[in-house]
């Protein structure tokens, strides 16, 4: 009975404090697989900026984004999000694609190319990443650097010593996708089965990638510009390579940041001022000074950490993208999971 | 009656739901695509090497603990007796964290091998992602081993040694009375490798829960990434009904005997000579891990700025954990009792228990799909839903803890307590306590341990504005900050040590004061 009268007790306080959680406050709830340290230092500049509060949900590296959009995907029939802000862009088409995105096209991103636009509104793309080699300069020479994807297998390279990380989530498997788009399905199957049979590293993520490049144990792999970045601010003996940009090369992978309102958002005007504040030239030219972007989808003015003048993109749509990780899951599950 | 309700409510709902979501598949999809995803090749090959690897993992964790554990138990040195429990304070060190420290270790390894031209360790593969994962979980089974071996009445060693010689003692009688808990350690390794593949990713081994999180992300997907965690969820329930199972058949009455009384017991030079050897690897799992945390993590000053910028972090998670570990050792010592009592409860406890099993991400998405509707708002906007995935995930741990306890507390002991206290507030907080006290402090510190932990779930329903120092370990993880990583690393394993002794102390002092 004093067992049962203790659980009581324990469901009744655990049951208001729920409640007194639950009241509503003038904020905006924002969910973002951004980086938190870079998503909570621009949540605090807007908060102080407009008086609003942010309640923010963060994602991690370990889920790639995924538990996010699944989340949005759950609560859809019963929206907590208001805005969704995410640090790539394929997972907010897969979003598009559950209608779980409203309409809101904001005046801010009027001078946004309209490519890096949805033309049905439902979301807006702007500053982002690259994919880039992180190269070891203390086992590399400048004159050795890898200039192509496909030098992974030009057997310059021992290939236990190059490594890339596994393309079933995130931004690598993005790349898989634009891979797929590009150049059809057998020659994007034929570039990852090369990889298993060659015997090339695959690793658990991107920033698995570059911590083995920057302590040595490999001499390049395939990341992300902000993982690259990250390693060379912490003194690492490592250097940026954009792939592909010879003459006839197909071009770096551009992954820009996306935001979008969430349809039947509670506090769709909080969230609108949000995305107007987020997709501004300000906003954008501090999120490359704080670090979090690398790549600008408009001119800023603004400097970046690397040098991306005359940077030739792979010319592909984000649409076409997504539709070659469709075609991508099942051979790259085959191969990458056994 | 209504508190199991309401346990059952919380525990099964977002079961329902994922359940809901299977069907809604099965019927979608048709049943041939289903079939033919669960039989493809590639997939049974993965499960069976998992299975085998899981298998693998808790058969030498449980090895390493026993023989260690003997060890331990008969050594004569005062100082080794004392620091005995030092080994766990490694268990709240994520496995993923585990993974990257050893990985570091291989690395100086090979480092200094090729200086002195020796050929380097293989750094990815079965064996050394094995070695890694037993490392990892090394901890847990010892928890397990240890409170087995403290709980065999002494004065049944003691009337052994009369019986047969005094160095198989040991085995014919300590070993055989702990089996129980050592099997029930063993097959929470199991489960935890099984649900793991966080370990075996760094050393490039693929594990059947990768596929899981494969299906999951690729295809967007619950209910076909809930139909592809079955096998795994159905072999669990048959291993945990088979423990349970086996703790019944295996108890006996011995009164409590958790203090003061001393056995001198010889091994056979043998398992004398592994047991050292096994002692020193528990060292290492300790030492090796920790050591490389503090070298990694700067300095002191580093230390405390991760853990200023982490204050709310800390609050929040320590809430967490705490409500979990209270809420779930009241309910697991009441389903306990419940299972014990009535038999028709262990169908409901056994379909719970497929719970423990689910990963942690599908979880989340039952629990949204759960809660998330206009009748329930509150709740599932409040700190109530992580509490309540961390309580989902590991009630098992303490209904089996509890389970064991009522086994070895002579249930004679309750009764003539309930006849001479009267007050039922004395005859919980000086008999029932105290009679459980080891397993009320197990159970406490396994659920807290394991909440402070806990990712896959909780990173889902966690509401807007809360987070938890795990998830913020993870996200500094991808930025690259080791050094603040490893700092609350360290920070969390002594924010377990503490909040586990204050406990300690006081459940001690209620013990003490039943003595006096």
């Amino acid at each position: 009975v004093v067992l049962k009268r203790l659980s009581c007790l324990i469901f009744l306080v655990l049951f208001v404090i729920s409640i007194l959680s639950g009241c509503n406050k003038n904020s905006v709830v924002i969910y973002t697989s951004v980086d938190q340290n870079f998503s909570s230092v621009l949540f605090e500049k807007f908060e102080k900026d407009t008086g609003i509060k942010v309640e923010a949900k963060y994602d991690t590296e370990a889920s790639k984004t995924t538990g996010m959009v699944q989340t949005l995907i759950s609560e859809k029939s019963n929206p907590r999000a208001d805005v969704f802000w995410n640090g790539e862009i394929a997972q907010t088409l897969v979003l598009k694609d559950n209608d779980v995105l409203g309409k809101y096209i904001s005046p801010k991103a009027d001078k946004i190319p309209q490519n890096f636009k949805d033309a049905d509104g439902t979301w807006t793309a702007f500053g982002g990443r690259a994919r880039v080699f992180i190269v070891n300069t203390e086992l590399l020479d400048k004159k050795d650097y890898p200039v192509s994807v496909v030098d992974y297998f030009s057997g310059k390279y021992p290939s236990d010593k190059i490594c890339i990380a596994r393309p079933l989530s995130g931004t690598t498997y993005t790349q898989a996708g634009a891979f797929y788009a590009l150049w059809g399905n057998e020659k994007g199957k034929k570039f990852y089965s090369d990889i298993i049979d060659k015997g090339i590293r695959v690793v658990e993520g991107n920033s698995v990638v570059r911590d083995m490049v920057a302590e040595g144990s490999m001499l390049w792999g395939l990341t992300d510009t902000d993982d690259a970045l990250g390693a060379i601010e912490k003194d690492a003996k490592v250097d940026i390579v954009f792939p592909d940009q010879q003459e006839d090369g197909m071009g770096t992978l551009i992954i820009p940041n996306s935001v979008a309102l969430v349809k039947g958002s509670i506090n769709a005007d909080n969230a609108k001022i949000f995305i107007d504040y987020l997709l501004s030239v300000e906003i954008e030219e501090y999120l490359i000074e704080i670090g979090w972007c690398q790549v600008g989808v408009r001119d800023t003015g603004a400097e970046t950490p690397i040098n991306i003048e005359g940077l030739k993109s792979i010319d592909i749509s984000f649409e076409n993208i997504f539709r070659g990780m469709e075609a991508a899951k099942d051979d790259l599950q085959e191969l990458f999971v056994k | 009656m209504l508190i199991m309700l309401c346990i059952i409510f919380i525990v099964t709902g977002p079961l329902l739901s994922l359940l809901f979501l299977i069907i809604n598949e099965v019927s979608g999809s048709g049943l041939k695509e289903i079939t033919g995803f669960l039989s493809g090749e590639r997939k049974v090959t993965l499960l069976i090497r998992t299975i085998i690897y899981s298998a693998e993992t808790a058969f030498f964790c449980g090895l390493i603990s026993v023989l260690a554990g003997s060890f331990l138990y008969c050594v004569k040195n005062s100082l080794i007796k004392k620091i005995k429990w030092i080994f766990l304070f490694s268990l709240p060190i994520p496995p993923y964290i585990h993974a990257l420290v050893w990985w570091k270790m291989f690395f100086y390894i090979n480092k200094f091998l090729t200086s002195v031209g020796i050929q380097e360790l293989a750094t990815r593969g079965y064996g050394i992602s094995l070695f890694t994962q037993i490392m990892a979980y090394l901890p847990i089974a010892m928890v397990f081993v240890m409170i087995s071996f403290e709980t065999v009445e002494k004065r049944l060693v003691e009337q052994s040694k009369m019986l047969i010689p005094e160095k198989n003692v040991f085995i014919r009688t300590v070993l055989r009375l702990s089996l129980p808990g050592i099997l029930f350690g063993m097959g929470i390794v199991y489960i935890l490798t099984f649900n793991d593949y966080s370990i075996s990713s760094i050393f490039s081994e693929n594990l059947y829960s990768l596929e899981t999180f494969v299906v999951f992300s690729s295809t967007n997907n619950p209910g076909l990434a809930s139909i592809s965690s079955l096998p795994g969820m159905f072999i669990t329930l048959v291993l945990m009904t088979g423990i349970l199972v086996f703790i019944k058949k295996a108890q006996y009455k011995p009164e409590l005997n958790f203090k003061k009384e001393k056995t001198e017991l010889k091994l056979k030079p043998l398992i004398h000579i592994t047991g050292i050897i096994c002692f020193i690897i528990m060292l290492l799992q300790l030492f090796i891990p920790v050591t490389v945390l503090i070298i990694n993590s700067v300095d002191l000053r580093g230390i405390f700025y991760s853990i200023e910028t982490s204050l709310s972090e800390i609050v929040h998670s320590v809430v967490i954990g705490i409500i979990t570990a209270l809420l779930a050792v009241f309910s697991g010592f009441f389903i306990a009792y419940c299972i014990k009592e009535k038999k028709f409860i262990k169908i409901v406890i056994a379909f719970s228990l497929i719970l423990f099993t689910l990963p942690g991400s599908l979880l989340g998405i039952g629990m949204i799909y759960f809660w998330n509707n206009l009748l329930m708002s509150s709740l599932y906007s409040s700190i109530l839903m992580p509490v309540f995935a961390s309580f989902i995930r590991f009630i098992p741990v303490a209904v089996v803890v509890f389970y064991a306890s009522f086994g070895r507390v002579d249930a004679k002991l309750t009764e003539a307590g309930r006849i001479i206290t009267g007050r039922k507030i004395k005859l919980f907080s000086e008999i029932i306590i105290p009679l459980h006290f080891s397993s009320f402090i197990i159970a406490f510190a396994l659920e807290f341990i394991f909440t402070i932990g806990e990712l896959g779930a909780t990173v889902l329903v966690v509401p807007p504005g809360i987070n938890t120092l795990t998830i913020k370990i993870y996200n500094f993880l991808h930025y690259g900050s080791s050094d603040v990583v490893y700092g609350l690393c360290l920070f969390i394993i002594l924010l377990c040590f503490l909040v586990v002794s204050v406990v300690s102390l006081i459940l001690k002092k209620m013990e003490r004061k039943r003595y006096d």
